[in-house]
């Protein structure tokens, strides 16, 4: 009855990653050819047109966003690049080319800073950002699958090889909870942008009589922090932060 | 001075209640303040008056005050409403009506002229406080620094001093804390206030440093005290003078305006730095002489006057002899009574991949000199460095496969590249979507499942196992269905004594099972102690009892007066009743 239950599990399993939305692939793949095609042709405005419209319609790839990068930093909008790096960074954390080209994209803005702010968990659950919040509710699933497996298998036999079995499950399933949720957190609480004018001023509070703390230039990663009415407020490494308009941040 | 007072009466209120509003002064120059009071009369409750509109000045509120008098018997109260006013600009000016809302109904004041003169431009010294407003440079180049001064003399006491200074159009960086001096102006001896701040012009064309208000607190001269701290927020002289009179006063500074001027596109580098100022740079190896695949740290050093903050050293590039791993530079500020400066400190980790004798390249800086009006280009010193193939062979291997190390002196570093890398356009990156685990509902229902399914297959578990080993529980479990279904079997035609011998049988079995008694040969007598243990009420033990008897009786009567099927109903019924109190 046990075992059968469990089957019923999986199969519920299996028609929930079914039933989950597949874009049109066949399609997909055909257009980002094209403009695949149009970048080594060095016609990078038509390449990113065709990558923005494949975004736009739902696809979420972290290769089409890097590409997307690539083709923006060809066309020289450092800003937009730098952008699409960091939504490809987001999705494949783990891609060397993603991380090497955000890191030169940042290399060439007059600031040369990288502002996204480290949360205080990241040193601790240091694995965090090395998968995606995808990868990291699969490895939530199976966890969480396995330890209840485990904990039916011990209706029938309750071994020491099963206890520690369930406890060491136990122990990567809250590890994964905490993981998934911090993931989750990074995602959609802590905000990047990016700054979109070749300069910006930086004032001590949401107005723009303000005093002027400091100067931003056109590429600038930022941590948003807060905002009110139409302004962003915004920090760098170092304890630096100030407000600026949202107009001039892009994220 | 006279103060003098333009009474305004409004119309159609109370006897006992008067609002008015009145000026210490009607004309005054843009370096003046003018004191706007609304008193309301007959009342202390009434809430603050709402002001007119007054585009040309800036309002400041002050502390109202109210009175309580009764002089002859007669009792009068009042409170007033005192504004600063700061001319904004010349002109003859009308305040328009100020409203008081009391109980609901509305007063209005009557309106006031004021007449509003340029300031003198010379220094008035006759004035026992003045303020001065200077900047070193009016005519600066873009980010050039700017020091812009506020004093303030006196030759009275003054106390709470607040000084109201913005700088719009510029970044601003305070050099120190307020400083006090004596100064002698016009032969006289003043003693002196100043507050510095470093401006960084933002951007070309005319900016205007707007008028500083300041506002204080005088001691009257017959209080005598002179050598208070004008920065004491606290008016902690007030607590041993009370023989001083302390009299709020505001001043005003003339506005300045900056033409700052745009860098000159002469002689501008093509990779200029931004740095405007004047600036020295320096460079060092922590080891000149080092192995094959071992590190050495180069310090690059810029220091000098100016907007160093902004500096963003380009990443250097000396090609395929040594690796370079950049760390995220210092930068650290000074500031003096009159400038800013700082410095700046790049440091690259440097791993030499071939032996011999290498030199690191100079590097060189350009900056904008506002002193020359040109630009300046700056370079290090072209650096030797020693390279043994070192005991080990070539360790560079190491380095390259790690785009993140430390150097000997742990110093992070990061690789840097020359260019970006091409874009993915493998098929199979598009081709296979991502493992997608679908929408939130989904996936929750999956994460969810196995936990309930557990719990349902515990449960299931348990129950068998209990039905397994617990003998009294399995006897219970199902004993009504069983009950039920020898209930069906019965014929109805078959002889009542029979029936009867029967149904007390199928209900003595059925009470043996959920009671867990041993064999069904138990009297009434047993069955209502039985029954009284297990728990059942007086009334299903009394009609329990009743039934068994009953039974008892037809099975030995010679005829029964009951139908079959009516004694069939009565155990149905009495087995229902039992089952829903077991």
């Amino acid at each position: 009855m046990t075992t059968r239950y469990l089957q019923i599990a999986i199969f519920f399993f299996c028609v929930g990653i079914q039933l989950a939305p597949a874009p049109i692939w066949g399609q997909v793949t055909t257009r980002v050819s094209q403009a695949n095609q149009l970048y080594n042709q060095n016609q990078f405005q038509e390449a990113a047109e065709i990558y923005e419209q494949v975004i736009a319609e739902g696809m979420e790839n972290g290769h089409l966003y890097y590409n997307l990068g690539n083709a923006y930093f060809r066309m020289g909008k450092l800003a937009k690049a730098i952008l699409n790096y960091v939504k490809a960074q987001k999705l494949l954390p783990r891609d060397e080319d993603v991380e090497a080209n955000l890191e030169y994209a940042v290399r060439q803005t007059v600031d040369q800073l990288d502002g996204r702010k480290p949360h205080v968990l990241d040193s601790i659950l240091f694995w965090v950002r090395d998968l995606n919040l995808n990868e990291h509710r699969i490895a939530l699933f199976w966890i969480n699958l396995a330890f209840w497996m485990v904990m039916a298998i011990r209706l029938r036999h309750q071994t020491p090889a099963t206890q520690s079995a369930r406890n060491i499950l136990l122990a990567f399933l809250v590890l994964a909870l905490v993981s998934t949720g911090l993931r989750w957190h990074l995602e959609t609480h802590q905000s990047t942008g990016v700054i979109l004018p070749q300069q910006i001023d930086v004032h001590s509070g949401w107005n723009a009589t303000t005093r002027v703390l400091f100067q931003l230039h056109q590429g600038t990663l930022v941590s948003i922090s807060q905002e009110k009415e139409d302004w962003y407020e915004i920090e760098l490494p170092g304890e630096k932060k100030g407000w600026t308009l949202k107009s001039n941040i892009t994220g | 001075m006279p103060i003098f007072f333009i009474w305004a009466m409004g119309t159609a209120w109370p006897a006992d209640l008067q609002v008015s509003a009145s000026v210490d002064k009607q004309e005054l120059t843009l370096e003046d303040s003018v004191i706007f009071s609304v008193l309301v009369e007959g009342t202390q409750s009434a809430l603050a008056p709402e002001l007119p509109t007054l585009d040309s000045f800036k309002v400041k509120a002050q502390r109202s005050s109210s009175s309580f008098q009764i002089i002859n018997g007669n009792r009068s109260s009042s409170i007033t409403y005192s504004f600063v006013l700061f001319p904004m600009e010349t002109g003859t000016f009308t305040i328009g009506p100020a409203t008081v809302t009391i109980e609901g109904k509305q007063y209005r004041t009557e309106p006031i002229t004021l007449v509003i003169k340029e300031a003198s431009t010379t220094v008035d010294t006759s004035r026992e406080v003045f303020a001065v407003m200077e900047v070193s440079n009016k005519k600066p180049y873009v980010q050039e620094q700017v020091t812009a001064t506020l004093q303030i003399f006196h030759r009275v006491g003054i106390r709470n001093l607040e000084a109201n200074v913005q700088f719009q159009g510029f970044r601003e960086e305070t050099l120190k804390e307020p400083v006090e001096n004596t100064r002698i102006v016009n032969g006289i001896r003043y003693s002196s206030y100043e507050i510095s701040t470093a401006l960084f012009p933002l951007r070309p064309g005319k900016v205007e440093i707007p008028a500083s208000i300041i506002e204080f607190d005088q001691i009257d001269r017959s209080g005598g005290e002179r050598s208070r701290d004008p920065f004491d927020p606290f008016g902690r002289g007030s607590i041993f003078n009370n023989f001083g009179r302390l009299e709020h006063k505001t001043l005003r500074t003339k506005a300045i305006t900056l033409d700052v001027q745009p860098l000159p596109k002469k002689h501008r580098p093509e990779n200029f730095s931004n740095l405007v100022g004047d600036f020295i740079i320096s460079a060092r190896l922590s080891r000149a002489e080092v192995e094959v695949g071992d590190t050495t740290t180069l310090t690059v050093t810029i220091a000098g006057q100016g907007n160093v903050a902004d500096l963003a050293l380009p990443s250097p590039r000396w090609g395929d002899e040594i690796k370079i791993y950049e760390d995220q530079p210092e930068f650290r500020q000074m500031t003096s009574a009159r400038t800013v400066s700082g410095e700046k400190i790049y440091t690259y980790a440097l791993v030499p991949l071939k032996p011999g004798g290498l030199r690191v390249p100079a590097i060189s800086l350009n900056y904008f000199d506002p002193t020359k009006g040109d630009y300046v280009s700056i370079q290090t010193q072209s650096l030797p460095l020693t390279v043994t193939p070192g005991a080990g062979g070539s360790k560079s291997g190491r380095v390259d496969s790690d785009s993140s190390t430390m150097d000997k002196n742990g110093v992070s570093a990061q690789k840097i590249k020359e260019d970006i890398l091409p874009i993915h356009a493998g098929p199979e990156v598009f081709e296979s979507p991502n493992f997608t685990t679908g929408s939130g509902m989904l996936y929750a229902i999956g994460l969810l499942l196995p936990a309930g399914l557990f719990l349902i297959s515990s449960r299931t578990y348990k129950r068998q196992q209990r039905l397994k080993y617990d003998i009294a529980f399995s006897r219970s479990h199902g004993a009504y269905k069983r009950a039920q279904k020898r209930l069906n079997a019965l014929s109805q035609g078959s002889d009542p004594r029979e029936i009867a011998r029967e149904l007390s049988l199928n209900v003595r079995e059925y009470l043996g099972n959920i009671l867990n008694l041993q064999g069904t040969a138990i009297t009434a007598t047993e069955v209502e102690e039985k029954m009284m243990k297990g728990g059942f009420g007086a009334d299903e033990i009394q009609a329990t009892r009743e039934l068994l008897e009953k039974y008892e009786t037809l099975q030995y009567a010679p005829t029964t007066g009951n139908p079959p099927e009516e004694l069939i109903q009565g155990a149905r019924r009495i087995l229902d009743q039992l089952e829903k109190k077991s």
